[in-house]
């Protein structure tokens, strides 16, 4: 599943470590989901789709 | 302080306890042979996690260094280390005993079977460190245990295949005391080959 996770925290100006701390997940959790090694759960999905202010669709993509 | 400082401040008690086991070995008599063992294995254990965490490439390291400190991994050591520290106490004190001869059977049997009351709490702090990580890194670890164990549990069928064949003949005991360190060993291996995968 291709996401936009790290160009939004690279908008947002914020190292993975930082992301990782507000999401409370850890570091190489945020870099396997950038890498798209990792499918996030529903739950840390909508995590990560409201610390942005965006919907799911807006961050994750599954085609 | 961090894995690495630590890592070395471990090294160098691992030389310490190499210099007490040479010491014994070259002034017999100076402590006893089954000390100077304990602290030949010290030296030997130690060396070897302190080498290897020099060898482990840095993404390794990083995420090594993203467990020890995470929340998990520090309330992980906290309740585990009680745990080891009980399951050494009751190895050396349980022999000990059982050398000084126990006729009954059911005491030998309590005082035996010791140890398995600090593995046990050494296997409830690791079930509370896999619950409390996150989910990314929980499948980590479920995946590598569980490869880890239908490996050794593949090794022990063939094993027993071969000794059932006189092929081998390994003692009873030896094979069953081994079965925990092999699955310890095999995870801490096969973790490696899961994380590089998930990169």
């Amino acid at each position: 599943m291709n996401n936009r996770l790290r160009e939004l925290r690279e908008r947002e100006g914020w190292s993975q470590g930082q992301l990782a701390e507000q999401l409370e997940v850890s570091r190489q959790t945020v870099n396997a989901l950038e890498t798209g090694k990792y499918d996030p759960s529903l739950p840390l999905a909508f995590r990560i789709a409201r610390l942005f202010g965006l919907s799911i669709e807006d961050i994750f993509d599954d085609e | 302080m961090n894995l690495q400082r630590r890592c070395h401040w471990f090294g160098l008690f691992a030389l310490a306890c190499g210099a007490v086991a040479l010491a014994a070995w070259l002034r017999p008599g100076w402590i006893s042979e089954s000390l100077a063992g304990v602290f030949l294995g010290m030296a030997v254990s130690g060396g070897v996690i302190w080498l290897l965490m020099q060898l482990m490439p840095r993404w390794w390291r990083d995420m090594v260094e993203d467990d020890f400190s995470s929340p998990a991994g520090r309330a992980y050591r906290r309740e585990m280390l009680p745990g080891m520290a009980l399951y050494v106490i009751a190895v050396f004190g349980s022999s000990w005993l059982i050398k000084r001869g126990i006729d009954s059977i059911a005491l030998r049997a309590c005082i035996a079977a010791l140890p398995g009351l600090g593995l046990t709490w050494v296997t409830v702090a690791m079930v509370r460190y896999v619950r409390r990580v996150d989910e990314f890194v929980r499948r980590i670890e479920l995946e590598s245990i569980g490869i880890a164990a239908l490996i050794v549990g593949q090794a022990y069928l063939v094993g027993g295949l071969l000794q059932l064949a006189r092929v081998i003949a390994v003692p009873a005991e030896a094979a069953m005391i081994w079965v925990f360190p092999l699955l310890c060993l095999c995870y801490g291996v096969v973790k490696f080959f899961v994380r590089r995968h998930y990169r």
